[in-house]
């Protein structure tokens, strides 16, 4: 069993991320995986230039840490891995990556689930959008709340 | 990094997120040498900046000391490493 939480400060690559994660797989039958990538238009249709990600690194590190030992101990899973970018993203790059490895698919898919909706509402991160009309700070919505409350976890 | 000053000491607190809009990234505020709790350092770096003051009054402002998320009964040295969180948003 392990939990591996990355704080990745450059390009990441999701296929390659899965092709590591699936590599030791050691009688695990089940393998989900989710990747968010940074949309090229605001919510109001706006194109925009990057996503701009603060942390503060130590504590930004040590939430992802707690998210992926928080869904290992959770569900029935093997493996669970966090890769999430911070500084500047462009348009179509991964901001984050998450996977699960488990003996069925139920767990894994759950574990996936709960990772994403904990890292909208708890990963220490400031996200910022960027476009030609200046920038805007982007905070967790009223379903992202509703998302994570799903697990009576978060705030 | 506290600098001693009589009865009280200034600390560099870093403003993150938008926080740090109004301010820039970091804020020095003077503390007595015993220290503060951490709503006395909010009301502190309120008296600093409007936008800042709203969202403290808001309660969406968290106090990070030394790599640690604490409440407002925590404690804050002039020697410690103190930053201002806003609402969190990763994914």
């Amino acid at each position: 069993m392990s939990a591996l939480a990355i704080l990745a400060d450059d390009v990441i690559d999701p296929a390659a991320l899965l092709g590591d994660f699936t590599q030791p797989l050691s009688g695990e039958g089940a393998v989900a995986s989710f990747t968010g990538h940074m949309r090229p238009t605001g919510d109001d249709g706006a194109p925009l230039d990057a996503l701009v990600l603060d942390s503060y690194p130590a504590v930004t590190r040590a939430s992802l840490d707690t998210i992926a030992r928080d869904a290992l101990a959770r569900f029935a899973v093997a493996r669970v891995l966090v890769v999430h970018r911070h500084g500047r993203i462009a348009p179509g790059e991964a901001i984050v990556f998450v996977a699960a490895a488990a003996a069925h698919r139920r767990a894994a898919f759950d574990a996936v689930d709960y990772l994403m909706d904990r890292l909208k509402t708890e990963a220490v991160l400031w996200k910022r959008e960027e476009g030609p009309d200046g920038a805007r700070w982007i905070e967790p919505r009223g379903s992202d709340h509703a998302a994570a409350a799903r697990w009576a976890v978060g705030s | 990094m506290a600098r001693g000053d009589g009865e009280t000491a200034d600390i560099e607190v870093e403003l993150c997120g938008r926080l740090a809009d109004g301010l820039g990234p970091r804020v020095v505020l003077a503390l007595p040498h015993a220290g503060v709790d951490v709503a006395a350092l909010l009301a502190l770096a309120g008296r600093q900046d409007a936008a800042l003051e709203a969202q403290i009054a808001a309660g969406r402002v968290r106090a990070c000391v030394n790599d640690t998320i604490v409440g407002s009964e925590g404690r804050v040295l002039p020697t410690d490493r103190v930053a201002l969180f806003p609402p969190v948003s990763g994914g």
